[in-house]
């Protein structure tokens, strides 16, 4: 195929607003509703990412389209990952694109990941082409989300599309648009070869798939290449395309996306964003925009039953294989007993991480309290990152500390600046700056008074039920963003939870010392909720340091004895004691005290987001 | 009491499952207006002692116990006839502890000397309050006076050894009304007493009534309260506590019930009665009209197999058979119960296990927290372990099916 007939683009959206609706309504149009069969959402694979509605994995798939000038066209869409977490992965796959299509939910209007994904796009360099959905929707107001924007972005009323993914209406002529507005790919099939890694997965039979979009030169089954930015040679087993299935081909070439079998064993070998080039003839340069991920937030995971620890340990290997940001070492807590302390590149994939742990391979699990990366300036002048309360270093070490701040931008009807300032400024966020988002259009409700407003606030003060609260004090109407901005010296603390005057260390947590107090208060409150009365009073108290600034007592029981127990109670007491310390031994110990699980977990748990 | 005899004593329990009113706190089974079955009934239970006839050649029989529902509520000839035929067929101990269950109502002059002539030396009589408000509350057929007027009857008509049950925690009890309670047994040459503390047991109107709120459980503070009134009024007046719920004067316990807590062999006989022979603890189907159905001379196999013998009958409702484990965990229940204790010496002999040494770390964690008295012979729970007494024998529950540490 001729590159001038070659278009790649991908969809950006707000999660919901129907990306993978439309991947569905355009691969039906271009190869035939019978590729699809009866799955919906074909390129979201995963159960989980069907369920939440979300895309974890990027994906890619080529469609075959005749245009209305009876030109046959090549089109690769590249889906994205539709949540903060994984904007790196998001960036990658733009840059595999010439262009993007924009989508905008005509019942919400601009959220927040519209924005974040739209300057993804702009620092790319993409051509968007602005789309908004659902216009088969009673409670979608096109004009008035046409308006926004607009106003927002500076695009002129005629660019702008109107789509029902559902129905399928104005499909066409976007497909239209795309193959007439988005350019065909530059690059030089004469060049030695470039071409970009914007996902990997690992292949039990064919080693580690890499997706590749070839921006010079071409790949041929069987030369060698090299990973430029790990330095990692390998062969091109097999070669092809996705439609979705694999198909093979002898050849990629330039401005083409598809897939190459290395024979690598391993997916952090073979990273988001670097480029492969031929060990004979390598390219003088790598493509620019290569990172290695970093992990934003880390947690703790313990099984339930201790006795599942290898089978963690196996479950989480085998995640790794096909998540190179996913990273874990072994960790031990006096009361969880052995797990493994993860690294995420934010909430939404810590979830997932659980989630897919307990679903997929039955594990049962205790998450920690979900932390940062803190940098710590001793007073000897060293410096060391801390991801664990446990490894706090005492308070007279501590020269200063150096936590990650976020830039939190937030999408809500005006009504609600008040309440989420509150909230943001609350957990020490600071206000920056109040944008209107304007609609021309007379008397729209859903646009005419919406409020972009942008936060500095420390990352470590959204990953605890922040998420939810913004939805609660904005009655569902808040959508949140962020990215990460230089991080700040700040007066944290570790507040330590003591049970039973036994220091536990996976209760204890980094806060900030202005919020320590009512911190402490409200942890060993909910501790006293959670812990069954036992045959002792036990003290609960929270404390910095050596000084105790919170405390409960969870009085003793007084009575659990059986009055009757002749012949026939025997069985059963045996029985009923069986089954009640079989409960009982669910529990966690910690010294004496017998700690139910969903302490460790209720306490500080993150919010569900997605 | 020695709990390490060689097992070859029983002892016979023989269900009498008829009442006139069933109690509304009652989990046993038994029935109220069933009294047409009882002529069958009694041959059936005849019928099923015969059966135990050939497999307990070589046993001796220690004690029997007529327990309820109420038997003294059917005539004291079927009584009778059950004593004569065990005596007939077993080789039984010279003077073995023959107890009835009785109702304060039932229990009149006659029907008391009938007793005596019979062969019953021991009763067990059903006062449970002498407060007319709380014995109303209970549901139960008698008053006060009929309650006094019994216990007089009992002395007079020479009964030495007889019990009496109270209960305490009832609904709006107080702990005045528990003390009078206690104050009347002063009055009378009373030497055993048991004292429960109400339970609403799953599946009787008291429990849903609880539930709906209609009926409001004391506090627990409150029953620690009347547990600790009783221990020292007891005490006071000359009563040994003996078992969690038992108190008697010296060498007046029963013979019968100590038998089940030192863990030795029993054989139930009757509609739901429950059996431990052999390593094996098993119950009779709960139905009596099953019972009765199924206990039919011609049912008797023979074989030498006592458990298939039994089987074949098909009235074995539930049946186990025994682990070590399982054994030794009885033990530890039952005996802790005791208040004597566990004996180091018995664990050791029987189970070849050294006590402290097994559970050296429990033991020093509920010395620490009081709740057990622990010396080189014996460990025993304290009052406050008594009333946590559920709590400790979870935890030694625990150490005795604690999995061996995993591998990391």
């Amino acid at each position: 195929m001729k590159k001038q007939l070659i278009r790649n683009f991908s969809i950006i959206a707000h999660i919901d607003h129907g990306k993978s609706t439309l991947a569905d309504r355009l691969i039906d149009i271009t190869l035939g509703s019978s590729v699809r069969g009866d799955s919906d959402q074909l390129l979201d694979t995963m159960d989980l990412e069907k369920e939440r509605g979300i895309t974890i994995k990027a994906q890619a798939i080529r469609l075959n389209y005749k245009s209305k000038e009876n030109i046959d066209y090549q089109l690769n869409l590249i889906d994205t990952p539709g949540h903060v977490d994984f904007s790196y992965e998001v960036s990658r796959a733009l840059a595999a694109c010439e262009g993007a299509l924009l989508l905008v939910d005509g019942t919400q209007g601009i959220q927040a990941q519209t924005l974040a994904n739209i300057y993804l796009a702009l620092d790319q360099g993409v051509h968007i082409i602005p789309v908004i959905n659902k216009i088969d929707s009673k409670l979608a107001n096109p004009q008035a989300v046409s308006s926004e924007i607009q106003n927002t972005f500076g695009f002129k009323e005629e660019e702008i599309l109107f789509v029902s993914a559902k129905t399928g209406e104005g499909v066409e002529e976007l497909l239209e648009v795309i193959v007439n507005d988005i350019p065909s790919p530059k690059g030089e099939s004469n060049d030695s070869l470039q071409a970009l890694i914007f996902d990997s997965k690992y292949d039990s039979f064919k080693g580690v798939l890499a997706y590749v979009r070839v921006v010079n030169g071409e790949i041929r089954v069987g030369s060698k290449l090299n990973l430029m930015g790990t330095s990692k040679d390998c062969d091109v087993l097999e070669t092809g395309i996705f439609t979705p299935h694999l198909i093979k081909k002898d050849i990629l070439s330039t401005g083409e996306v598809g897939y190459i079998a290395t024979g690598l064993k391993n997916v952090r070998d073979c990273r988001v964003g670097d480029t492969l080039t031929s060990s004979q003839n390598p390219a003088m340069n790598s493509l620019s925009g290569y990172e290695t991920l970093k992990s934003m937030v880390f947690s703790g995971l313990y099984p339930v039953d201790g006795e599942q620890y290898p089978n963690l340990r196996d479950a989480l290997g085998k995640l790794q294989l096909n998540d190179a940001s996913l990273i874990f070492e072994p960790e031990t807590s006096g009361a969880l007993g052995f797990g493994f302390r993860c690294g995420f590149l934010g909430l939404l994939h810590m979830d997932i991480v659980q989630e897919r742990l307990e679903r997929e391979y039955n594990i049962e699990l205790i998450g920690t309290a979900p932390t940062v990366k803190y940098n710590v300036e001793l007073t000897d002048k060293s410096s060391i990152e801390v991801d664990n309360p446990s490894k706090w270093p005492e308070n007279q070490k501590i020269n200063q500390v150096f936590e990650p701040w976020i830039k939190l931008s937030i999408i809500s009807p005006s009504e609600y600046i008040g309440p989420i300032t509150e909230l943001v400024t609350s957990n020490r966020g600071e206000f920056i700056n109040t944008e209107w988002i304007q609609s021309n259009t007379l008397g729209s409700q859903l646009s005419g008074s919406r409020v972009l407003m942008e936060f500095d606030i420390p990352l470590s003060e959204i990953l605890v039920d922040f998420h939810g609260k913004l939805k609660s004090c904005s009655k569902g109407y808040a959508s949140m963003d962020y990215t990460q901005i230089a991080p700040r010296p700040s007066d944290l603390v570790k507040l330590q939870i003591l049970i039973n005057e036994q220091k536990v260390d996976s209760l204890s947590v980094i806060t900030h010392r202005t919020k320590s107090v009512y911190m402490a208060r409200d942890l060993v409150k909910q501790l006293k909720e959670l812990i069954p009365r036992q045959m002792f009073d036990i003290p609960l108290q929270g404390g910095i340091g050596g000084k105790i600034i919170a405390r409960e007592t969870i009085k003793a029981l007084r009575k659990n004895v059986t009055a009757k127990c002749y012949g026939g109670d025997i069985t059963r007491k045996r029985k009923l004691l069986a089954k009640q310390s079989e409960g009982k031994k669910r529990m966690k110990k910690v010294g004496r005290v017998e700690v139910p699980q969903e302490a460790f977990m209720s306490i500080l748990k993150s919010e569900k987001q997605d | 009491m020695d709990s390490l005899e060689k097992e070859n004593n029983i002892s016979f329990y023989i269900h009498i499952p008829f009442c006139q009113i069933k109690c509304p706190y009652c989990d046993f089974n038994t029935y109220e207006n069933i009294e047409n079955f009882i002529p069958n009934y009694m041959k059936g239970i005849n019928i099923e002692i015969n059966n135990w006839e050939k497999i307990l050649v070589q046993y001796n029989v220690k004690s029997i116990y007529f327990g309820g529902g109420t038997p003294s509520y059917i005539k004291s000839s079927y009584i009778k006839e059950i004593i004569n035929l065990i005596k007939s067929k077993f080789s039984v101990e010279k003077n073995p502890e023959i107890t009835l269950e009785a109702n304060p109502v039932d229990l009149n002059i006659y029907k008391l000397s009938s007793y005596l002539d019979i062969g019953i030396n021991r009763l067990s009589i059903g006062i449970q309050s002498f407060s007319d408000s709380l014995l109303k509350k209970l549901g139960r057929n008698h008053d006060q006076k009929s309650a006094i007027k019994s216990i007089e009857n009992t002395l007079k008509a020479g009964f030495k050894n007889f019990n009496i049950d109270l209960m305490y925690g009832i609904p709006s009890q107080s702990i005045n009304q528990w003390r009078e309670s206690l104050t009347k047994i002063k009055n009378y040459e009373i030497n055993h007493l048991s004292t429960y503390n109400l339970t609403f047991e799953e599946g009787t109107p008291f429990y849903h009534w609880e539930k709906q709120g209609k009926l409001i459980a004391p506090k627990d503070k409150k029953i620690e309260d009347m547990y600790l009134l009783q221990k020292e009024f007891l005490t006071e007046i000359g009563f040994i506590h003996y078992e969690i719920s038992n108190w008697s004067k010296p060498k007046m316990q029963s013979k019968h019930n100590l038998r089940y807590w030192s863990g030795n062999h029993y054989i139930g006989v009757g509609a739901g009665a429950h059996s431990y022979f052999d390593n094996k603890r098993f119950s009779n189907i709960k139905s009596p009209k099953k019972y009765i159905e199924k206990m039919k001379p011609q049912n008797i196999n023979q074989t030498n197999d006592f458990f298939k013998k039994i089987s074949n009958i098909g009235i074995i409702h539930e049946q186990e058979t025994l682990t070590q484990k399982d054994i030794f965990f009885d033990r530890v229940m039952l005996n802790l119960r005791l208040i004597k204790g566990i004996k180091h010496q018995d664990i050791y002999r029987e189970f070849n296990i050294n006590f402290p040494k097994k559970f050296k770390h429990l033991l020093s964690e509920l010395v620490d927290l009081e709740l057990i008295e622990e010396n080189t012979e014996i460990t025993k729970l304290t009052d406050k372990g008594i009333l946590l007494s559920n709590e400790i024998i979870m935890r030694f529950f625990q150490e005795i099916s604690k999995p061996l540490p995993i591998k990391t």
